[in-house]
């Protein structure tokens, strides 16, 4: 006997316990939860376990004691002027109080009457408040009745089984009209203006219902109500319901939207309704039935258990389904469902109700639901969009403690951009928003990234900025919508285009999760595919290492953007790392990228310690978009004023120092950044912006004729000025540096100033122009600007030397300053904007203070510059006005760049940041991307470039007086001298460049060198192999340094007596290129990637063949055969003459002319000479992989120390255009045998009266000397007689002959895949 | 005919050892009739003998046999190469001294030279030596040979007896 034991408990005791618990212990075990299956069902295996947030939730306490409540169940009331409408659930009362409530088994008989609630479930909210109570709500699992109070008399006993109204039943004379069909769906309750001419305009509620009727003649109005009586179940079969209409619910009868509700699907009668003619739009009028309050609801006995399912209407563009499934999670203060994991619904709607029992862990169906297969590129899933049709019912509450669900207004213009999108770019959005949050959330308010009522948010501004109008859909009311079906915001086929918007959280872990995959796969695989590129153990010191393994994830693949200071689309994903931290985890790739993953609060943690990093790669698209585009800097207006106009101060970077890491006093680690400048001794004026003035600001659009005037000004200008006085650099007491330089030349006219100056050193009579006069090129603004370059040494005086003054700073960096210290780049020139009484104003006034010390704020901008030839403009002025202005300004820049710019340092380069990739270089303060270029007359430049070439070699001289100590002071400090009782390493510092083969860990007894253990040896290679040891403690080593990169490593200790180098706490490691990123995307049916070259793809389809075969070809067609190079016949290097040059309809950068080369090849089964001129000839020569990667220096060239701690460090390909401007064209032949003359009986002629010397001839033949080491792919054309004649001619010119071998002509060289080759032959000979 | 003086023949170990004596000429040793001056052989440096200053002895193991090398370190002081031209000799010097420190036993070595005796045991006189650093060279070279000597090497002794002369 339950009742006599249970305890009765009030609402009121509920409410005051505030705790959430189920009366579950008085369930009957034996009750059927009825959960009819959905009409799209999934696979068993795709159902899950109800699975919570974090934390997972608890099960819902039953209570200890066996208890009961008994309360009256009542309709909602909307009262009038309601324009908000929070829910339209039950509410259940009792004389404490009152709550919303759900029924499980719902009996439309319960409405009005007191029933005993045996089990429930009351999940309590102190936030919650709704119309009828406070603090909870009710879910009612199983009720009696204990008192029926619907003592309503129905009209129509004998046909209907249960009869509802708001007052009594009864036919209204007045009201004719009725409604019997089948209900279809039904709207939300919703409110509409009404013109009350009593009350003024009022709120009305109401909701809409669709009925479907049948049309035979017994449903007819006319004879219904006369025919009821005898309706059997004979003739019940025979109705067809599907003509639709509708009814509006309004008034006092929009309570019984709960009942309707529940009822769909179901038939019913609907008495005492009005028919009239809505206007739901402008122009659009609907004929639909009103109720009245004497409305009244009947259920009919016949068709009470005759539910019509399978109800399909996919009339217009919307396809409506039922659904039913498990919540597994509620997101974005449920705007999002997630329902059997892998479902979502959107219920992002404003006027949609909910019902507060759909809880995480709750059974739900849906009825009328949109559904969308989106076919996301970077996940699967299935979305449910509800609109003003779908209805939301419980099948079984959830067991857990999660919180009901609970309706957020939001009335932002975020919440009606949202709804306006069709439901997978909702989907979309809301992801972005969800992830702009996690990202932001601590550098932004909620109000920034969200936006307000009245203002954008970020996340609102970037999804914008990603979305056509085509996709966006007027909304309509609830009214038109739900009678015009092809409202609904079906989707556009947009899909793919929508890229996730990832947090860095989840992209490291998707990085982790896909890297141990991919490792797993691959051990998993007795093939050598993959798209991990596995390395095999190498071994180093007769140890074994094992070497890091390096997963490529393309963005565009998987289908996410990379999104923080800077946007990152055109980026790589690497993720690398060594099989000894592979750990065991079960994260999939995929669920990184999930939607549960992203809107849910748990965060996903790190298993393993790989470091991804992204690598961005250059595309066709940089050239067309604004730089600035990649960048979300509010501050950028600010910027480009800030270089508009005024003074700058010049400087030339020359080091960056490793990042070290400080601790303070009891405080957190402090970053210390430090680089080495030079200043130069100009300051560059840029004119004011004054319109009054001659030439300013120079339009875009008048380019042409601007340049014309004003060069045609700087013509005379120049012409005039430039002479140059030979008589001094014949004076035989002048350097021999100097003459080269030509700094000893004097403007004899038109300088605004001169000043003269005699030194008595050398004898030089000096006059050196105060002003050049210049363009300056702002590629971010694209104007043109006249400036002045202005010498400024120490208070504008000369110095009483052929050289200028060189002023070396130390610039410190502050840590909020960190992204500008990365931006910078070693060999790099800066303009840094003068300011009254500035510190590089003091390091001019006192260049003996040496070095000075200049702190960097977070404010003080660093903008690249190079200078460019005027003259070189003029002349292919045709040419630049229309890339120009079609093609975007960095395309302009590169063709300028590659055709004309006068490089200023032979060893380092500015002007190649638009071609080039850096790893994790960031861009956010725009120091890489904005370029001024400072165009003047070609002369002028010589001049410029001679005084910076003294800078250099003044330090460089200095580096050499005493090369046998190093320079570096710290290092003299620890030298042996000082403590004799400790073998410190000394040695030269240097500056190496090259392609690094292998890092790893060390090993004790080479580690014994670097005197702490932990040894990090690296071998980058050119021809051969170096190692250079660090200390993985010591340095910082930049993300990204591993196999197949081409690095520099800065100011390396060559240890003295040894072939060895050590990495020092000075040494500072710049990656200029990482090979492996242009490979085929495709790396699972790729062979491993060739580790030598970037280019290693198979050139052309021509037939591949021995060398030996070569005569067989009956037709002269391109044979490709793999061969050696063994030694070098003839090569011819020039200075380049600053004419633009096309390859391949791509403008080369090359700065070396090769006009004319001869290599003997050989593949084994004969020899013969090959012929090249520039671009074969140059990659044989490995310079233009020089050229590619920053003007590099080889690793094998580079023997001896040839830079000092000052300088940057001099590349091979800068010291060879060192060479040819001191012997413009230099002619290497061969004079020795063949096989055998790798080198040695090469000989250097030059055309200029000078001698070649020994330095320049190491370095040339070292150069060629890189030849002989690979494998290459060459194509090439037999040389018919024609061909060779004119070959003979040239040769004739050299005084050589032809040589006697098969002559080939290469049309293309490139580096051999040595497996590639080896299953080529396995197919030929098996 | 004229060709294969100046070409590197690409034997595997077992075939250079095998190589005989010619009788004529300068060509000293041939492989089935086929003249061999110049020979090109891949394998992992098994044991390594230095003189500083004077020559690297060491031998590479293709998986067929070992092949003694020697990588000459004289330049600078051997009267042969005195009448040279000084600073082609002293960077040859130092691409030798260089070379030398890297062939370390384990490497995997691509020796090219010219094939003489010494002491009655064959040798490869290098005058180029390339650490390969692509586990595939090997690879790579054992098909070469394969191929070579089917396509090339021997049809040429074949043919040498015909009096016609395909490669």
């Amino acid at each position: 006997m339950e009742e006599d034991t249970a305890i009765l408990l009030k609402i009121s005791d509920l409410i005051q316990r505030a705790l959430p618990h189920t009366a579950a212990s008085s369930l009957n075990p034996s009750r059927h939860v009825s959960t009819s299956k959905p009409h799209r069902n999934f696979d068993n295996n795709r159902r899950h376990a109800p699975s919570c947030q974090n934390p997972i939730p608890e099960t819902l306490k039953p209570l200890d004691y066996k208890a009961k409540i008994i309360g009256k169940l009542t309709l909602p009331s909307y009262a009038v002027g309601c324009s908000k409408i929070e829910c339209s659930c039950f509410h259940f009362a009792d004389d404490s109080g009152s709550v919303c409530c759900d029924i499980l088994d719902f009996d439309p008989k319960m409405i009005g009457s007191i029933i005993r609630v045996l089990s429930w479930n009351f999940v309590p909210s102190l936030k919650f408040e709704s119309r009828s109570g406070k603090g909870g709500f009710l879910e009612i699992i199983t009720w009696d009745f204990l008192q029926s109070c619907n003592e309503n008399v129905c009209s129509f006993v004998g046909f209907s089984s249960f009869c509802l109204n708001l007052g009594f039943c009864k036919v209204s004379p007045k009201v004719k009209y009725l409604v019997f069909g089948r209900i279809n769906s039904i709207s939300p309750v919703y409110s509409v203006p009404c013109a009350d001419v009593r009350s003024g305009s009022q709120d009305i509620c109401g909701f809409l219902v669709s009925v479907f009727v049948c049309e035979c003649k017994f449903c007819n109005p006319k004879f219904f109500l006369s025919e009821l009586n005898y309706r059997c179940v004979e003739n019940i079969n025979g109705h067809c319901f599907s003509k639709r209409e509708i009814v509006y619910f309004c008034g006092l009868s929009s309570s019984l939207h709960p009942v309707i509700s529940r009822l769909i699907g179901d038939v019913v009668l609907l008495t005492n309704l009005k028919k009239k003619l809505v206007f739901v739009g402008k122009e659009e009028s609907v004929l639909m039935y009103l109720t009245t309050n004497e409305v009244s609801l009947h259920i009919p006995k016949l068709y009470k258990k005759w539910r019509f399912i399978h109800n399909y209407d996919t009339r217009g563009k919307g396809e409506y389904r039922s659904y039913t499934g498990i919540v597994t999670g509620i997101y974005m203060k449920g705007m999002v469902v997630e329902l059997d994991r892998d479902v979502m619904l959107l219920l992002t709607d404003q006027q949609l109700t909910v019902p507060h029992s759909l809880r995480v862990g709750a059974i739900v169906t849906l009825e009328n639901v949109h559904v969308v297969d989106p076919k996301f590129s970077w996940g699967k899933m299935l979305i449910l969009g509800a609109c003003c049709r779908t209805s939301v019912n419980l099948k079984s509450f959830s067991p857990l403690e999660t919180g009901f669900y609970l309706k957020s207004y939001s009335p932002s213009l975020l919440q009606k951009f949202i709804d306006c999108l069709p439901y997978s770019t909702r989907l979309w959005v809301l992801l972005v928003v969800s992830c702009f949050r996690k990202k932001f959330i601590g550098i932004l308010s909620e109000k920034e990234i969200l936006g307000s009522k009245h203002k954008e948010g970020l996340a609102q501004i970037y999804a914008l900025s990603h979305l056509p109008l085509s996709v966006f859909h007027d909304r309509h009311g609830v009214l038109l919508e739900f009678c015009k079906l092809s409202l609904c915001p079906v989707d556009h086929e947009m899909h793919n285009q929508l890229r996730l918007v990832l947090p860095i959280g989840h992209l490291i872990c998707y990085c982790e999760a896909s890297w141990k995959k991919s490792l797993g796969d691959w051990n998993n695989s007795a093939d050598f595919s993959g798209s991990i590129c596995r390395r095999k153990t190498i071994s180093c010191g007769g140890r074994f290492y094992a070497q890091s393994i390096r997963k490529v994830i393309r963005t565009e693949d998987i289908g996410v953007l990379v999104v923080g200071s800077l946007k990152a689309e055109n980026f790589i994903i690497i993720a690398e790392g060594k099989p000894e931290m592979l750990v065991q985890f079960d994260l999939q790739p995929e669920q990184s990228l999930s939607c549960r993953s992203i809107f849910g609060n748990d965060s996903l943690t790190r298993r393993m310690k790989l470091s991804p990093y992204l690598y961005r790669k250059p595309s066709s698209d940089d050239s067309k978009v604004d730089p600035w585009s990649l960048l979300y800097d509010q501050k950028r207006n600010l910027q480009e004023q800030d270089y508009e106009s005024g003074k700058f101060h010049m400087l030339l970077l020359t080091h960056k120092f490793p990042i070290q890491q400080m601790f303070h006093l009891g405080q957190a680690k402090k970053s210390a950044l430090f680089a080495q400048a030079i200043v130069l001794p100009w300051s560059l004026l840029v004119a004011e912006n004054n319109k009054d003035s001659d030439v300013t600001r120079l339009s875009l659009d008048h380019l042409g004729d601007s340049l014309e005037k004003f060069t045609r000004s700087e013509k005379v200008f120049v012409h005039k000025r430039c002479k140059f006085d030979r008589s001094f650099i014949d004076a035989p007491n002048c350097r021999s540096s100097d003459v080269g330089n030509g700094i000893c030349g004097h403007f004899t006219d038109h300088c605004s100033s001169h000043v003269s100056c005699r030194t008595e050193n050398c004898g030089c009579n000096l006059n050196l122009p105060h002003e050049l006069s210049c363009l300056v090129f702002n590629s971010s603004v694209n104007y043109y600007r006249k400036g002045t370059l202005q010498y400024t040494d120490a208070s504008n005086k000369i110095v009483p030397c052929c050289k200028p003054q060189k002023s070396t700073v130390l610039l410190e960096f502050s840590s909020q300053s960190f992204s500008v210290f990365e931006a910078l780049r070693i060999g790099g020139y800066y303009l840094v904007k003068h300011e009254e009484k500035d510190m590089i104003c003091s390091v001019k006034m006192h260049s003996q203070i040496h070095p000075a010390k200049l702190s960097v704020s977070a404010g003080t901008r660093f903008h690249s510059f190079v200078f460019s030839s005027l003259d070189s403009l003029q002349t292919s002025k045709a040419s630049i006005i229309y890339p120009f202005r079609n093609l975007g300004q960095e395309q302009y820049l590169n063709e300028i760049n590659n055709g004309s710019e006068k490089h200023f340092s032979s060893d380092v380069s500015t002007d190649k940041a638009c071609n080039e990739v850096k790893v994790t270089r960031p861009i956010d303060n725009g120091i890489g991307k904005i370029e001024i270029r400072i165009i003047a007359p070609t002369s002028a430049l010589s001049l410029l470039e001679n005084l910076l070439d003294q800078l250099h070699s003044s330090t460089e001289e200095l580096d050499n007086q005493d090369s046998s100590s190093t320079k570096f002071d710290a290092l003299k400090q620890s030298s042996g001298a000082i403590y004799p009782d400790h073998r410190l390493p000394e040695g030269d510092l240097m500056t190496i460049h090259g392609l690094v083969t292998a890092f790893h860990d060390s090993f004790p007894e080479q580690a014994t060198l670097v005197q702490n253990g932990d040894g990090l040896p690296m071998f980058p290679r050119g021809t051969g192999y170096i190692t250079i040891f660090g200390n993985l403690n010591h340095q910082a080593y930049p993300i990204g340094l591993g196999q197949d990169t081409y690095a520099t490593f800065h100011r390396i200790l060559l240890l003295r007596g040894q072939n060895k180098y050590m990495m020092m706490p000075v040494s500072f490691i710049t990656i200029n290129y990482v090979s492996w990123v242009n490979e085929h995307s495709d790396e699972l049916n790729s062979t491993p990637r060739n580790l030598d070259l970037p280019s290693a793809a198979t050139p052309t389809l021509s037939p591949a063949a021995l060398i030996s075969e070569l005569l067989q070809f009956s037709e002269p067609k391109p044979i490709q055969f793999r061969c050696r190079v063994v030694a070098v016949y003839v090569i011819v290097l020039e200075k380049d003459r600053d004419i633009p040059q096309f390859h391949s309809g791509v403008r080369s950068t090359r700065s070396v002319e090769i006009p004319l080369a001869g290599f003997v090849l050989d593949d084994g089964s004969s020899s013969c000479c090959c012929w090249a001129d520039s671009e074969e000839a140059a990659t044989l020569l490995g310079l233009d992989c020089e050229e590619f990667s920053d003007n590099i220096s080889s690793t094998e060239i580079v023997t001896k120390p040839q830079t000092g701690p000052w300088l940057p460090y001099r590349s091979t390909m800068g010291r060879l255009k060192q060479i040819l401007k001191r012997h413009p064209r230099i002619v290497a032949q061969n004079y020795g045998t063949m096989p055998d003359s790798s080198c040695q009986d090469l000989t250097f002629s030059v055309d200029s009266n000078t001698l070649i010397n020994s330095s320049d001839d190491y370095l040339l033949r070292s150069l060629i000397g890189n030849v002989f080491s690979k494998f290459w792919l060459v194509v090439g054309n037999l040389m018919d007689s024609s061909a060779t004649k004119q070959l003979e001619e040239r040769l004739c010119e050299l005084d050589m002959t032809i040589p006697g071998l098969q002559n080939v002509w290469a049309t293309s060289v490139t580096q051999a895949n040595m497996l590639a080759e080896a299953r080529n032959i396995m197919k030929q000979i098996s | 005919m004229e060709s294969l003086n100046y070409t590197h023949i690409k034997l595997l170990a077992f075939d250079v050892l095998a190589l005989t004596p010619s009788p004529i000429g300068p060509i000293s040793f041939s492989r089935k009739g086929m003249p061999v001056l110049h020979v090109e052989s891949l394998g992992i440096v098994v044991t390594r003998e230095q003189k500083p200053g004077k020559f690297l002895k060491f031998t590479i193991d293709d998986g067929t046999g070992c092949i003694p090398c020697i990588l000459w370190l004289n330049q600078l002081v051997s009267p042969y190469f005195s009448r040279r031209d000084p600073s082609a000799v002293k960077f040859n010097a130092d691409m030798a001294a260089r070379l030398a420190a890297q062939i370390h036993l384990g490497a995997v070595a691509r020796v090219c030279g010219k094939v003489k005796r010494y002491r009655g045991t064959l040798q490869i006189t290098a005058s180029n030596v390339v650490l390969e650093a692509d586990p595939n060279a090997q690879v790579l070279h054992w098909l070469d040979c394969v191929r070579l000597a089917r396509n090339c090497y021997d049809k040429f002794a074949k043919n040498r007896g015909k009096g016609q002369i395909l490669c």
